[in-house]
């Protein structure tokens, strides 16, 4: 058993990355965000997640002088990875990759949608906007992890020990059993090092059993 | 588990910037309280039960859903709606797959690059709606309203965009109709007012019993049904068809013909199948009708042909006689026969004098029975006009005429909708415009770019196919107070259709929606593409609008049922993503419109009106069923012969009306959504058959067809005691007005006017009946038809289960290997992955091919499955397999209709098998738009076909 701070110090980590792939994958950058990763320091690769983030970091750093046209660059690779016009070749959602249909809202979803009812959650917009979008499941991890920490601060270990549960389960078990699939169809869709660097993560987090 | 601190501890800090994006909280998640979760908890899993119309084909079938955890779990057919009497087929089982597919249009996207790259950029709906709104605005005030073109590509549902844009101030309204079977439905529409002429085979029918009640009644009364090039078995618009063709057989004995050039899947249940050439639809007719006036005997039973009482129930009988007879002294150039012999008939037909004269015959003999013609004749020809007159005549001179088993018209009948939320008022507002330096005044409807242009003024129906002339050169005003106007067409808003790939050529749509002018902006300066599909016509728009796919809006059934049936298309789930219904698009665009200054559109015709789409929906059942208490039996005997009928079938039935004398209408209480909901989702009205006569006597009841004088007219403008009448008699009068100025369309075929009766003319591109193009027959020597394959319309082509099954010799397993991501169930295992990237091995898929006989293509050297090239006169051509078959005439060449060639990637498996499936649009003429209404001649081409 991990050291109490040592893990809280764990999820603060994860907390980080999946609000960083929360943006990236939920919407087009924001010209703020960007400015943010051109803050951070490019490190020694040790793994494919210090890959991904290099990926991002660099390129972005490399558009410095054109953060308007390159802002308008990534929105147009946006929409084409994840959402068309034409077929978009990296489908954002669980079901697409889990379901013998290959639809969207299928019984994978409404399975992650009782997983977030367990948590007391449901999606903002219920019933239009599909519950197993990477960018909602992210913000589901991002939150639980955060309550996690909440909770271990406070004292309540034994919630925090049932949320810790419910993050693992939702990670290794749900996850897992897509998003290595939805980061190669990134990887090998895109000449873009930001999206390609934030699809690295993901299989980073995944094949590591999270970092 | 070890912990890696490296990135907490470099990144932390800058991260932590980003992390504060998220000051607002959760962006996508919401915290239920504990009453919210377990309400939810409660109403997970369970099962409401809605009723809808179909959208995934245009039969519109009436559909059963389940709804679970708010999406479709289960679909069935409505078994309370006789169009499809509780039967789902393949393709409407198959909802699920359009609505939940991945690859549905989502987010509202601004184009980026230049038309037709694809490249597009995702916006909000507010942004979208203001570069539409501003450049509309701008449109009108540099050109005038009238420079819009609102095409709703599919008819269904699109009520809402007519209605703002005829607010806006252009009555350039239109829907694929225009360009679908506009020939066929020519005659029905010139002599009794109707359209589509159907068999009485639509079972159940609610039939009023002696005794006063109603019954759901089955028997099926059709003795014989002729199909010519109608192909209900495959091109299912009216669902009926198929199980009562074979249910009138089975339980009847009915006989059924087909006359198809190609074998087609109704030809499989027919008793006889005759083959003709192209393009002949109208000699055969023709042939029939001069068999059955030259022989009947009224006192020989088996030449009893004529049922002569139709002369009491109809007009202008002798003058029709007298101009078809006409011809008969007359010898046809082509082959110096005297026209509609049966000699004459064999010749340009290819069938056998014997098979016509048996057919006449039949025909002629056995009652009840009803010769029906469709799209995949008439429909596709130049000349397709005479043949629907003809046809409409043979149906009214045998006595088959909305009889029991005869034939019926569905336009006539069909309940009425729409009403005022149609928006048709707003064609009368008054416009004024500057010509030739002078103000003239008009109202908005007298600029519409067919009815009043130079070209084609009876087009009733608009012509689409034409579009792409106007967007280069504009429109010319030549009939109406506006004559001498002209107006370039500036937008272009094309709402689920595609027309860029089936709105006649597609090299020519793309010409002129690429088209620019000296400053190097495009002619063409608004293009909006609004569908739930991403097809062809999406890739070279400005603007890209997700609508809410049929299961997510609220509307009516578009059908042609025997007698008043109308349901409810409810909206059984929420729209998905962002996609929004018709009446919210409606809305924000009228108050965008507003905003910016357009004082023709206002709020309370719009979004103070309409605060629901449920709102809109009811205002258009206010006028339903809206049709006249007539035939026998009378449908509601309590109320007075003639008067129109308002009102649910509950208060028409319980006498909770008022009956208005004065204006001879009877009044119940109003058809509402609510009350459809409460009623399996449809209301049914009685049928009733002879609806042209009194219910007690054999006299006109004078309200019934829908024509000038509410009889069969036979001629088509006349004058009568200082009256004028006819179908005709509108047009010609604008021709009169503009000093006899003939359109376009008329000088093409020689006409001075629209005729007063019967007429006749060539059709194009046909070597065998127009002497202008015998010279191409020997280079050219294969007539090139075409037809729908049911499941392989754009919107099903997205469903691969669907495409794959082989149809007809259009649509055959003869691909490429090749790969694609298709539904298909996979192993379970730790990699559920592997098994989505499909490789389809050669020849296990269907795909669109070009179906030609067994023995033409051995005299070529061709055999099964060789890549062909099919070139045309024009130089065009098109790329294809060889399906080889003796289902099919000598010389004909048929290719399934954009069935190939889909440039479009949202297609799926159809996308990648583009480079060598055929588009037969691509051999249309464009030039060949037919006289009178200016649709495309879709199967008046000759090719020749080579071995690549």
């Amino acid at each position: 058993m991990l050291m109490e701070s040592t893990m809280i110090e764990k999820l603060r980590e994860e907390r980080y990355i999946f609000n960083l792939l929360k943006h990236i994958f939920w919407a087009e950058p924001a010209k703020e965000f960007l400015r943010d990763i051109q803050n951070v320091d490019i490190i020694p690769e040790e793994d494919e997640i210090d890959r991904g983030l290099n990926l991002i970091i660099e390129t972005v750093k490399s558009n410095n002088s054109r953060l308007d046209e390159y802002l308008n660059d990534l929105s147009l690779e946006f929409a084409r990875l994840f959402i068309g016009p034409k077929n978009p070749p990296a489908i954002p959602y669980a079901s697409f990759y889990l379901s013998e249909s290959k639809t969207i809202m299928s019984d994978v979803t409404i399975d992650v949608r009782k997983m977030y009812l367990d948590a007391g959650m449901a999606v903002q917009n219920l019933y239009s906007i599909p519950d197993d979008h990477i960018g909602i499941e992210l913000e589901f991890l991002q939150y639980l992890t955060e309550k996690t920490i909440d909770l271990f601060e406070h004292g309540q270990r034994e919630d925090a020990s049932r949320l810790y549960e419910m993050r693992e389960d939702f990670l290794n078990d749900h996850m897992a059993s897509w998003i290595p699939f939805f980061a190669d169809k990134v990887i090998e869709s895109t000449q873009d090092d930001f999206y390609k660097g934030a699809a690295f993560i993901l299989k980073g987090i995944i094949k590591n059993g999270h970092f | 588990m070890q912990v890696s601190r490296r990135v907490f501890l470099r990144y932390a800090a800058a991260l932590g910037g980003v992390a504060a994006l998220n000051k607002s909280g959760l962006m996508t998640l919401k915290n239920l309280s504990p009453s919210e979760a377990e309400a939810m908890q409660t109403s997970m899993g369970k099962y409401e039960v809605k009723y809808t119309a179909d959208a995934m084909c245009p039969a519109e079938c009436g559909m059963e859903m389940w709804i679970k955890d708010g999406k479709i779990a289960k679909i069935y057919g409505n078994k309370a709606v006789p169009m499809n009497d509780g039967i789902a087929c393949a393709k409407g089982a198959s909802g699920q797959q359009l609505v939940y597919s991945p690859y549905r249009l989502k987010y509202p996207m601004i184009r980026v690059g230049e038309r037709g790259s694809g490249k597009f950029k995702r916006v909000t709906w507010d942004e979208a709606i203001d570069h539409i709104g501003k450049k509309l605005a701008d449109i009108k005030k540099k050109y005038g309203a009238e420079s819009a073109i609102m095409d709703c590509g599919d008819v269904t549902d699109r009520d809402h965009y007519y209605r703002l844009f005829f607010a806006y101030g252009t009555p350039n309204c239109t829907e694929h109709g225009s360009i679908c079977d506009t020939p066929r439905r020519h005659g029905p529409k010139l002599m009794v007012g109707g359209k589509r002429w159907e068999p009485d085979i639509m079972r159940p029918q609610l039939v009023r019993q002696p005794d006063g009640s109603l019954k759901k009644d089955y028997t099926y009364k059709s003795k014989l049904i002729v199909y010519n090039g109608w192909n209900p078995f495959v091109a299912t618009r009216i669902f009926y068809e198929s199980r009562g063709t074979v249910g009138a057989k089975v339980e009847n004995g009915c006989k059924v013909v087909v006359i198809d050039p190609s074998y087609s899947n109704t030809a499989t249940a027919a008793d006889m199948w005759l083959a003709p050439r192209a393009g002949t639809d109208g000699d055969l007719f023709g042939a029939m009708l001069r068999y059955i006036l030259e022989n009947d005997n009224q006192n020989d039973p088996n030449k009893k042909y004529i049922n002569w009482s139709f002369k009491k129930y109809s007009t202008g009988w002798e003058d029709f006689d007298a101009a078809f007879k006409s011809w008969w002294g007359k010898k046809d150039p082509i082959n110096g026969l005297s026209y509609f012999s049966l000699d004459w008939a064999a010749d340009r037909t290819g069938l056998s004098k014997k098979q016509i004269e048996d057919l006449a015959h039949l025909f002629g003999i056995t009652k009840p029975a009803a010769l029906v013609w469709g799209m995949q004749s008439p429909g596709h020809h130049y000349n397709g006009y005479c043949a629907s007159i003809i046809g409409v005549a043979l149906n009214v001179i045998t006595g088959n005429f909305d009889i029991p088993g005869g034939v019926i018209d569905t336009e006539l009948v069909k309940s009425d909708k729409g009403g005022s939320a149609t928006g048709k008022q707003f064609k009368s507002k008054k416009v004024k415009r500057m010509i030739d330096g002078k103000e003239v005044e008009g109202e908005v409807e007298h600029f519409h770019m067919d009815l009043f242009g130079s070209k084609y003024p009876a087009a009733w129906d608009d012509a689409v196919a034409d579009y792409p002339n106007a967007f280069m050169e504009g429109v010319d005003v030549r009939y109406g107070p506006f004559r001498g106007y002209h107006y370039p067409i500036k937008a272009y808003i094309l709402r689920t259709g595609n027309s860029i790939l089936t709105g006649s050529a597609p090299y020519k749509w793309k010409d002129a929606i690429l088209a620019k002018d000296a400053s190097g902006n495009y002619k063409l300066e608004l293009y909006v593409f609004i569908d739930s599909l991403n097809l062809e016509s999406a890739l070279y728009a400005d603007v890209i609008l997700p609508e809410a796919s049929y299961a997510e809006r609220q509307s009516l059934s578009d059908i042609y049922p025997s007698h008043q049936v109308i349901y409810n298309r409810d909206a059984v789930i929420k729209p998905l993503h962002e996609s929004k219904k018709p009446t919210e698009i409606m809305n924000m665009l009228a108050r965008k419109l507003h905003e910016l200054g357009d004082s023709d559109i206002k709020g309370s015709d719009f979004w103070e009106k309409y605060k629901t789409e449920e709102d809109f929906v009811n205002e258009m059942l206010a006028p339903a069923p809206g049709r006249v208490n007539v035939g026998t039996p009378l449908p509601y005997p309590q109320y007075p012969e003639g008067y129109k009928l308002i009102g649910t079938p509950e208060s028409l039935e319980k006498g909770e009306v008022t009956v208005d004398d004065r204006n001879k209408v009877v009044k119940g209480k109003p058809v509402t959504v609510e009350w459809l909901r409460n009623n399996h989702g449809v209301a049914i009205w009685p049928m009733s058959w002879y609806r042209y006569k009194k219910h007690n006597a054999d006299e006109p009841n004078k309200a019934f067809p829908n024509t000038s004088t509410k009889l069969i007219e036979f001629k088509f403008d006349w004058a009568d005691g200082g009256k004028r009448y006819g179908g005709y008699k509108s047009y010609n009068e604008k021709i009169e007005k503009a000093g006899g100025e003939v359109p376009l369309g008329l000088r093409e075929i020689g006409f001075s006017k629209f005729p007063s009766t019967f007429f006749w003319f060539e059709t194009k591109w046909n070597p065998y009946t127009n002497p202008e193009y015998k010279k191409y027959a020997k280079d050219y020597p294969f007539q090139l038809i075409c037809g729908r394959v049911h499941h392989a319309m754009s919107g099903t082509q997205m469903i691969p289960w669907l495409g794959e099954i082989k149809t007809e010799g259009t649509w055959q397993p003869m691909n490429n290997e090749f790969e694609a991501e298709v539904p298909e169930a996979m192993p379970m295992g730790d990699e559920p992955m592997k098994a989505m990237k499909m490789k389809f091995k050669a020849n296990t898929y269907a795909v669109g091919t070009i179906w030609m006989n067994t023995d033409d293509a051995k005299k070529a050297g061709i055999k099964n499955g060789d890549l062909v090239v099919v070139e045309n006169p024009l130089g065009k051509s098109t790329k294809g397999k060889v399906f080889a078959s003796g289902g099919i005439r000598p010389g004909i060449i048929k290719i399934g209709f954009a069935t190939g060639g889909r440039f479009s990637e949202g297609l799926g498996p159809a996308y990648k098998t583009k480079d060598y499936t055929p588009s037969h649009n691509d051999l249309v003429d464009p030039d060949v738009l037919s006289p009178i209404m200016g649709f495309p001649g879709y199967a008046d081409m000759i090719v020749k076909v080579k071995k690549v």
